[in-house]
């Protein structure tokens, strides 16, 4: 066997690409098995990716990930990547979970996240415009609201082109029962599973088409 | 018949006729020797395409199929075809073996498993990440299979990921951050030169060399202008944006002789031309004295691509700014005929005196 430059070339492409996709499959599966499990409530929206096929969307909903802190320094609109958020369980809830707080990095021992973003917003929606209030007097208003955070988190379950429509249908029928699952570990999030009911939506879709 | 081919069978003849001896039709044999190791050109696009189809294949089986698998199960057959082209190509690679008709195939192969391995890892974990980090995660993992298969396929379809990246990651409108974005999609695509640079020098053949330089001229010309234009989010401007580019790619035709290019980079300008009549009146006095520049160019070459080219627009600018006027119907449609004529005309007379030169 001769070792030529071209076969070194070769020899080191090859072992990239497989260091690289293989840190990719490590990097998550350590978090899908060792994480912290973590729910949150969700709703659905629309779904296809060009290079990764179909997925479910969903966001996880705003009194989840909506929280009220000290963000006066922040500007408006402003988005963060570099912080970290806090989750904490619901009391009485089955064991769905809530963002309670924001900081640049974890602050104790609790479940702490890097989000996909945090921004700030005015703690009045868009939907509260009065019918007859201006643009400018809304805008007044909103002000005065004050602030709060809102966190966003991976919204993406890639699944299965024949199952797809049927989990989707699933999860917009059924929106009010569809829980996100998260693994957390080491400030890294992973979206493992939506579930309906508390079964996972692959599981029910194929029930629901029997 | 290959030119060797057709010798081949020419001496013979002679040989039977007595017109040479046995030694001279020996000494002319081996003056032209057939290398019997060439494989036809029809066999790589064939082992190509075969490859292609592979690899949509495989993609399409685990796409279908795969959800029963575990999740480990699953990233170890994402990985392995990309293993396997790896293994293949290092193995060619220490036998010394050049032959492209196994080079192509394994780098449009290698190519398209790894662009799969990475998204079906990526759809296997969730990986919530952008579209753009998975186009570049995926474009600088393909690299390296652009440079050491020396894969035509593979060299034209890789400068269409930074063209990806970049289309992904900008937003449309002008901002500092999108012309940075765009400066680096550009030297994204010029990785993928050392690739063509040892396409070039390897005296590639001719379908290889044509198919090569259409697809690459079309990505620097082509694909260069798209990003600017995305970047600065004009409208106008972009004419001047893919005139620009075109003359880059017709300079580099020129300096370094390089086939096919100057009809790319012609067509990529006579197409940026045809929006002309609707913007404002300088471009469409530049796309004037450009259609007439090829004409000429064109005739005085005896090169009908160019003069066609050239009379194309030129019929172009001239009918749609007529067809807005308030002109009678049957003038315009005389006129159309007319056009048409002289079209037909201008390519027999050029036909006829390029035979006549020929002569």
């Amino acid at each position: 066997m001769k070792f030529n430059k071209g076969f070194v070339v070769a020899a080191v492409a090859l072992a990239v690409q497989i260091a690289a996709i293989g840190f990719l499959v490590w990097r998550y599966e350590r978090i899908v098995l060792n994480g912290t499990e973590v729910r949150l409530q969700c709703q659905a929206y629309d779904p296809y990716d060009p290079l990764r096929g179909r997925y479910l969307n969903m966001t996880v909903r705003k009194d989840c990930t909506n929280i009220l802190f000290d963000v006066s320094e922040w500007n408006e609109y402003d988005h963060r990547n570099d912080v970290f958020v806090k989750f904490a369980e619901i009391p009485g809830s089955n064991g769905l979970c809530r963002v309670e707080a924001v900081a640049k990095e974890p602050m104790d021992s609790g479940v702490w996240a890097k989000p996909k973003w945090v921004r700030m917003e005015y703690l009045l929606e868009y939907n509260e415009k009065g019918k007859d209030e201006s643009y400018d007097d809304f805008y007044a208003r909103r002000k005065k609201s004050g602030r709060k955070a809102v966190a966003s988190f991976p919204d993406q379950l890639f699944v299965n082109e024949k199952i797809a429509p049927g989990a989707e249908k699933l999860l917009r029928e059924r929106m009010t029962s569809a829980v996100a699952v998260y693994r957390v570990l080491d400030g890294e999030i992973v979206l493992t599973d939506i579930e309906i009911d508390g079964k996972p939506i692959l599981t029910a879709a194929r029930e629901n088409k029997k | 018949m290959k030119k060797e081919e057709w010798l081949r069978g020419e001496i013979a003849k002679w040989r039977s006729d007595g017109a040479v001896d046995a030694a001279t039709a020996d000494a002319l044999l081996a003056r032209y020797p057939v290398d019997e190791s060439r494989i036809g050109w029809g066999a790589i696009v064939a082992g190509a395409f075969g490859a292609l189809l592979i690899g949509l294949g495989i993609i399409a089986i685990f796409a279908a199929n795969w959800d029963f698998l575990g999740r480990g199960i699953r990233a170890v057959v994402s990985v392995a075809p990309v293993a396997a082209c790896g293994t293949v190509a290092l193995v060619a690679k220490s036998k010394g073996w050049k032959s492209m008709a196994l080079w192509e195939p394994i780098g449009i192969l290698w190519f398209i498993s790894v662009v799969a391995a990475s998204c079906l890892v990526a759809q296997t974990y969730q990986v919530g990440g952008s579209v753009p980090g998975l186009v570049l995660f995926v474009a600088a993992l393909t690299l390296p299979v652009v440079w050491t298969t020396h894969s035509v396929g593979a060299m034209i379809a890789w400068p269409v990921l930074p063209i990806i990246w970049a289309f992904s990651s900008m937003e449309g409108r002008w901002h500092a951050k999108e012309a940075t974005i765009a400066s680096e999609a550009l030297l994204m695509m010029a990785a993928s030169l050392p690739a063509y640079v040892a396409f070039i020098r390897r005296n590639p053949p001719r379908a290889s060399l044509v198919i090569g330089q259409i697809g690459s001229g079309l990505a620097y010309a082509f694909g260069a202008g798209l990003v600017v234009c995305r970047c600065f989010a004009m409208s106008d401007g972009c004419v001047l944006v893919f005139w620009i580019c075109a003359a880059a790619v017709l300079g580099a035709a020129k300096l370094w002789k390089l086939p096919v290019w100057t009809e790319i980079a012609v067509s990529v300008a006579i197409c940026a031309g045809f929006p002309t009549p609707f913007l404002d009146f300088g471009f469409y006095a530049l796309a004037l004295v450009l259609a007439i520049a090829v004409a000429v160019w064109g005739i005085m070459r005896m090169r009908i691509f160019l003069t066609n080219m050239g009379l194309v627009l030129l019929s172009w600018l001239i009918l749609a700014k007529f067809f807005e006027s308030s002109v009678n119907f049957t003038i315009k449609g005389l006129v159309l005929i007319a056009f048409g004529i002289l079209l037909a005309v201008l390519n027999v007379v050029l036909v006829r005196a390029k035979k006549r030169r020929a002569k």
